[in-house]
């Protein structure tokens, strides 16, 4: 049972635009971009962002952090990052009176939203570090286990050239992400804004739409707004629809994927699908809100095979394909709408 | 909802429905089936009424329901949210409900199931129906439906003819009426339910031709034999007082044996001689008992000579039921061949021989005429029937002969067939010529007697000019026979000096005309 009432559902989707409109003060576009981080992280999830270097990546997390009032932390990573950049780390302290122990000193982990900067660069092990910690929302230091603070919301970037020197992240890590969202290039028309606000050598400041309390209790709510069965059936069809081995495998999943997606796929769906409705001031996820999260849920859970590669057919094709091909539940009887 | 199920199940079946009717009429009138509306209405009323009643009975639950209702007013999944999450004490469950039940209070039915118009679907049956529209106004292919009702009558007319015939050949009661019968009421029937005109001449024909099967290739000299002694016996009985009979004759004759004169034995015995060799092609088992007879008397056995004529009376009598049998079939093949003629609609066709032996018929209403030729020797053959009488074509030029037949068809309105000519033909080889049956013309559905004449003779080429002049009364000759009767009578005796004919057969010829000539007198 839940005690949501309407007030603290229109109180949930009023701070969310609220937060929208902050960050969207200093975003020009990128409208789908925010909401998805938005939601991503109102859903308790970390996100992914993935684009060329330049297209406001950096510029969207700071944008959060200050929307959001949370202790923001930023790590660029580097071949040379080593976990305890990450973690932290013991140093020997000698005290006055000439005592020495060693102190622990907290990494940039320990902050409510990290930005992993280009976390391709780092070595897996750097790479483990922090994906440990996304997933456990703690870190263990010399046999000391130590809890994060709470919330902890990682946005990590990284950037799908350059790719020499880089270390690409492993399924299994990328599955700790519960979106990955791709940032595209703006249009002419946002390039103009972008522009028009950037090189006057003022600075947008933007205001702080919610606060850590309310940040806390709008990603408590998120998960207590009921979904119909009939959506969650038809999540479970679309997760199956990702195996190729599936009954409801589609051509072009047979063809170029792999493997599909994980369990962890349908709950990032639901999950998302749920922060969307709230957002929205909707009581209700509807069949939409499923086929709105499905490509940020799924795109870094598919493993593609080498057909996908030598054709150049890339997972937001496949995933498209793929929920028109599920049907989404309708009355048996034909002419109902 | 069930009728909006009612629409789109209607709609999406429509073109289907649009080209079962279509195809219905197309078989109505390829085929000339005249039910192709009545089929298409069963057709379309059966759906129609199928549909309604699955749409008055399939179960519709609140979940098909909902899920329509929202996807109508596009609620987005809030009505079959509410109908899951219904618990009163929930904050989100209550918010559900209200926000459900806002949107059924601002909404009406008809926006939450909508009827759709399918317009694709509703211009293919629309195209469907101007096509069924076109082929039912299109005439029955093959035929017009005047000729379909004027062939109906004709058929009628023919079957109910065909069925007259078969009482009579009934009542006649030959030893072949049983199959005739048989054959004639299953032609009856299936002349009325012919479709077409080709399907009533091909069962026609088919029954000719199993009539034909039957016909034994000796009957003509069988009959002409048997009614040959018939007649000669009439004219010259072998016993005096005897009775007309030939059996009876025969029987009498062998039972008065012993009461002969040595004189009369020898005539006798030189008579039975003669009907012997008469009976030789035509009745060779009776020729060969009168043979006996005679050669029985010349040794003195009278009791062996009383023995062959029992058998010859025997002979002669299963001969004469044997005559009749396949003259009864002879006449109903002939009486088809009518009646194919008459619903093939040729009206007086005279087909002349070229190369092949000559033969002519023809039959027609009213007045007529009809003319062929023929050339060198030749075998002519031909064949009337019907009311009236007409008149065989006249010889002309050379020493041809001519064949000729002259069938009149007359009927209670006063139309007759003209007579047609056969051609003689152009054989080299030609031994045989018919006459006209114009002494015993045959009355539908009666057993008519038939004579034919063999001639040998004639040579060089030459020409048959025919004219036939049919009567416009029932039983009354354009021609009278007394105009005719001197000319026939010439020609009859010049034929018979000519001819190699048995003496019986020669009086067979004279008695005829003898007859005519009383009749005319």
């Amino acid at each position: 049972m839940t005690n949501l009432s309407q007030t603290d559902l229109d109180r949930y989707a009023e701070v969310a635009g609220s937060i929208e409109n902050a960050v969207g003060q200093r975003i020009a576009g990128q409208h789908a971009l925010i909401r998805q981080t938005l939601v991503g992280l109102l859903a308790g999830g970390h996100v992914l962002l993935e684009g060329v270097p330049g297209l406001g990546k950096t510029e969207l997390v700071k944008a959060f952090s200050s929307a959001l009032g949370l202790v923001f932390s930023r790590v660029q990573f580097t071949p040379d990052l080593m976990p305890a950049d990450i973690v932290g780390t013991q140093v020997l302290e000698e005290s006055d009176s000439g005592h020495r122990r060693f102190e622990y000193r907290a990494g940039p982990v320990f902050t409510n939203l990290l930005l992993a900067d280009e976390i391709n660069r780092a070595t897996p092990k750097t790479q483990a570090a922090l994906l440990e910690a996304m997933q456990e929302r703690h870190v263990t230091v010399a046999g000391e286990t130590r809890q994060l603070p709470h919330p902890f919301l990682v946005l990590a970037t990284q950037n799908p050239i350059e790719l020499e020197g880089t270390y690409p992240l492993p399924e299994a890590q990328l599955d700790r992400f519960m979106f990955k969202a791709t940032v595209n290039a703006p249009s002419a028309e946002v390039l103009e804004e972008i522009i028009r606000r950037t090189t006057t050598g003022t600075v947008t400041e933007i205001p702080m739409a919610a606060d850590i309390s309310a940040i806390e209790s709008m990603i408590a709510m998120t998960p207590q707004l009921p979904v119909a069965s009939h959506l969650i059936q038809y999540v479970a069809l679309i997760i199956e629809a990702t195996h190729p081995d599936g009954d409801n495998a589609s051509l072009p999943v047979k063809r170029y994927v792999r493997w599909g997606a994980s369990p962890r796929g349908a709950q990032s769906i639901i999950l998302a699908g749920k922060a969307l409705a709230l957002i929205e001031g909707r009581p209700h996820v509807t069949a939409e809100d499923i086929r709105w999260a499905a490509p940020a849920a799924l795109r870094h859970r598919l493993v593609l095979g080498y057909e996908a590669t030598a054709e150049g057919v890339g997972t937001d094709v496949i995933i498209d394909e793929m929920l028109h091909s599920v049907p989404e539940p309708r009355p048996e009887i034909r002419g109902a709408p | 909802m069930r009728l909006a199920w009612l629409s789109a199940t209607a709609q999406r079946n429509a073109p289907y429905l649009g080209l079962v009717v279509v195809v219905v009429f197309a078989v109505d009138w390829l085929t000339r089936f005249d039910q192709g509306l009545a089929v298409s209405g069963m057709v379309v009323g059966g759906f129609a009424l199928a549909l309604v009643a699955r749409a008055a009975t399939f179960p519709i639950s609140p979940w098909d329901a909902s899920r329509a209702a929202e996807r109508g007013l596009r609620a987005r999944d809030a009505l079959t949210t509410a109908l899951e999450f219904t618990d009163p004490e929930d904050g989100v469950h209550r918010v559900i409900q209200e926000r459900a039940d806002q949107i059924a209070a601002s909404s009406k039915a008809a926006d939450a199931i909508p009827i759709d118009t399918d317009r694709t679907r509703l211009r293919q049956l629309a195209t469907a129906g101007a096509l069924a529209l076109l082929i039912g106004l299109l005439p029955p292919l093959g035929s017009s439906p005047a000729l379909s009702s004027d062939l109906e009558a004709a058929l009628d007319a023919e079957a109910e003819r065909i069925e007259r015939i078969a009482e009579a050949v009934e009542e006649s009661d030959v030893d072949t009426s049983e199959e005739i019968v048989a054959e004639l009421e299953r032609l009856a029937a299936e002349l009325r339910q012919a479709e077409s005109l080709e399907q009533a001449l091909q069962s026609l024909q088919d029954t000719e031709t199993r009539l034909g099967e039957q016909i034994d290739p000796r009957f003509l000299s069988q009959k002409a034999a048997v009614q040959g002694l018939a007649r000669d016996l009439a004219l010259r009985p072998l016993v005096d007082g005897a009775p007309l009979d030939t059996s009876s004759q025969l029987d009498e004759l062998a039972d008065g044996l012993d009461g002969l004169s040595d004189p009369e034995l020898s005539a006798l015995e030189d008579r039975l001689g003669d009907l012997a060799e008469s009976q030789a092609a035509g009745n060779p088992d009776l020729s060969s008992q009168l043979s006996e007879a005679a050669r029985a008397l010349s040794s003195g056995d009278l009791a062996a000579a009383a023995q062959s004529l029992h058998n010859a009376a025997s002979d002669q009598q299963s001969g004469l039921e044997g005559a009749r049998g396949q003259q009864a079939l002879s006449e109903t093949q002939r009486a088809l061949e009518g009646a194919r003629s008459r619903l093939s609609g040729v009206p007086g066709e005279g087909q002349p021989g070229a190369n092949t032996p000559g033969q002519g018929e023809g039959q027609g209403q009213g007045e007529g005429q009809g003319q062929g030729q023929g050339q060198g020797q030749g075998q002519g053959q031909g064949q009337g029937e019907g009311q009236g009488g007409g008149q065989g074509g006249q010889p002309a030029g050379g020493s041809g002969q001519i064949s000729g037949v002259a069938p009149g068809d007359g009927d209670a309105a006063g139309q007759g067939s003209q007579g047609s000519v056969g051609a003689g033909g152009n054989s080299d080889h030609g031994t045989e010529v018919q006459t006209a049956d114009v002494f015993s013309p045959i009355d539908e559905g009666a057993i008519s007697d038939l004579v034919q004449v063999g001639i040998d003779g004639g040579t060089g080429d030459g020409s048959i000019l025919g004219r036939a002049d049919a009567p416009t009364a029932r039983g009354q000759s354009v021609v009278p026979y007394a105009q005719v009767l001197p000319e026939y009578l010439n020609q009859a005796a010049d034929a018979l000096g000519q001819l190699q004919l048995p003496p019986s057969m020669r009086g067979i010829v004279q008695t005829y005309f003898d007859l005519l000539a009383d009749e005319a007198r």
